[in-house]
């Protein structure tokens, strides 16, 4: 089946999914109408928790959606349909409280029944998920700690609100609808089960060793990992994988690009790394030969597949270790395309690669342009930010003809002023493709 | 499949399926609530 048909066959699905139980409520017999504001409650509430639960989808890494659809869509997906999954199953009371303001008393937790309690505490358990989610650093929760609110609170919000929705029992007497919901539950909670249990067992059953590490400059470090008793994985440069020193079970993973050459035939894979806090600070720690799983590889860039014959490499400190895969593969297979690599860094000093960068550029049609927010005295290279014009400056005065590949690396903020700045360019966002290091 | 397929794709997608799914939400919900009360 044709990738394209595979992607649009699993949105017809995931829209099945969502609204299958109320469009069967339209169709076939059900009980007695009430006001039109309750209905409309009603209906929003199970479309809501409709919503709520396919949200286990995106994120899962499962292979079959990671394959046919780019991470970054999944997660940005993620974001935007849980922000209005809240809203929805938000609406859900207040046309209640609307259509019978009486109703209202309900909200007293002493005296309501339990299965108006167990809708209040989804709600809640929904509202402090989205806050911790969308506020996660103003309110400086790591990354770790979150990982694992994030999923409490919505496995909470998921078993609260099927429990009220079977409570209640008004259109759930119904017995296809009883059918149909413990059907959707069921496949949340085999989600959840593959994230939870079977993927941690297939990497525990995995392991990977410590080979090396390496100090690099600009606090970062480059991790050289081995398979233990199994053949690894085959990657694309440009490509990235979750990485644990833990055990799989609990669930300490970040995502880090691999800055190694797909080439190489050792099964080595090496990661670059920049220490932010968190994980990050432990990488210089970890000695050759200790146990490390590594969950991979994901990300949809492909040195192989695509339509042009050059490309334009875009990147922000520690986003270069992508870059660096790319060029190392390059290198390794000797090719022959021209390469530009747009360099963001603070200083002189914290440029990643500085000299390997060099030494490529010997061997391969690269050019590299440093970009230097604080660049040294007597600098007489870029300075500040990688603008539009910056871009102009070095682009060929053909570019748009060129048919060059844009591969951004970085921030979210650098990712976004950069793609705003090739689209002024007039570059289409199809030949633009990005790996944003904001995920979560 | 081709990089740039695929960001054409995921292009699509997230301007297009977040919309479609809000647009078929307010449409369903205020569908059932006419049928319900006998609008329809």
């Amino acid at each position: 089946m044709k990738k394209t048909t595979q992607i649009y066959l699993w949105l017809v699905l995931y829209i099945l999914m969502v609204f299958l139980p109320l469009a069967l409520l339209i169709i076939l017999p059900k009980p007695e109408g009430r006001e039109f504001l309750r209905e409309v409650s009603v209906a929003l509430g199970f479309l809501g928790m409709a919503l709520l639960g396919l949200q286990t989808i995106p994120t899962s890494r499962i292979k079959f959606f990671t394959r046919a659809f780019p991470m970054e869509t999944l997660y940005n997906i993620h974001h935007k349909l849980s922000i209005f999954t809240f809203i929805v199953i938000l609406v859900h009371p207040i046309l209640l409280f609307i259509n019978n303001p009486n109703s209202l008393r309900l909200l007293n937790l002493f005296t309501t029944p339990w299965r108006v309690r167990f809708g209040i505490f989804a709600v809640f358990a929904m509202f402090v998920l989205i806050i911790t989610s969308v506020w996660r650093e103003v309110m400086t929760i790591k990354y770790d700690i979150w990982r694992w609110i994030h999923d409490g609170l919505a496995f909470l919000a998921i078993g609260l609100g099927i429990y009220h929705m079977f409570k209640v029992n008004y259109y759930m007497s119904l017995p296809y609808q009883k059918v149909l919901w413990l059907t959707l539950t069921g496949i949340w909670v085999l989600i959840i089960f593959y994230i939870r249990v079977v993927r941690p067992i297939v990497m525990l059953r995995r392991p990977y060793v410590v080979e090396k590490v390496i100090a690099e400059r600009g606090d970062s470090w480059s991790l050289y990992v081995k398979p233990l008793n199994h053949k690894g994985f085959k990657f694309s440069a440009g490509q990235f994988a979750w990485i644990t020193t833990e055990s799989p079970f609990i669930f300490q993973e970040n995502p880090f690009s691999i800055s190694t050459s797909s080439n190489r035939d050792d099964e080595i894979i090496g990661f670059t790394i920049k220490e932010l806090g968190d994980f990050t600070s432990t990488i210089k720690q970890l000695k050759p030969g200790e146990t490390i799983y590594v969950d991979g590889p994901y990300g949809n860039f492909n040195l192989d597949e695509h339509y042009h014959r050059n490309l334009v490499l875009i990147a922000g400190g520690i986003g270069s270790a992508p870059v660096l895969s790319i060029l190392r593969t390059m290198k390794d297979r000797g090719r022959e395309e021209h390469v530009m690599f747009f360099y963001g860094n603070p200083t002189l000093d914290s440029v990643i690669y500085l000299e390997e960068l060099e030494e490529i550029q010997k061997e391969i049609d690269l050019k590299v342009v440093h970009v230097l927010e604080q660049p040294p005295e007597g600098w007489e290279g870029e300075k500040g930010f990688i603008t539009a014009d910056i871009l102009k400056r070095h682009l060929p005065d053909d570019y748009k003809e060129w048919e060059y590949l844009f591969f951004l690396c970085g921030p979210m903020p650098m990712i976004q002023a950069v793609e705003g700045a090739l689209k002024g360019l007039g570059i289409p966002s199809v030949n633009i493709s990005s790996e944003k290091y904001e995920m979560a | 499949m081709k990089v740039n397929e695929i960001m054409d794709i995921s292009n699509k997608i997230q301007r297009g399926f977040v919309i479609l799914t809000v647009l078929l939400c307010v449409v369903f919900a205020l569908l059932f609530g006419a049928i319900q009360t006998g609008l329809f």
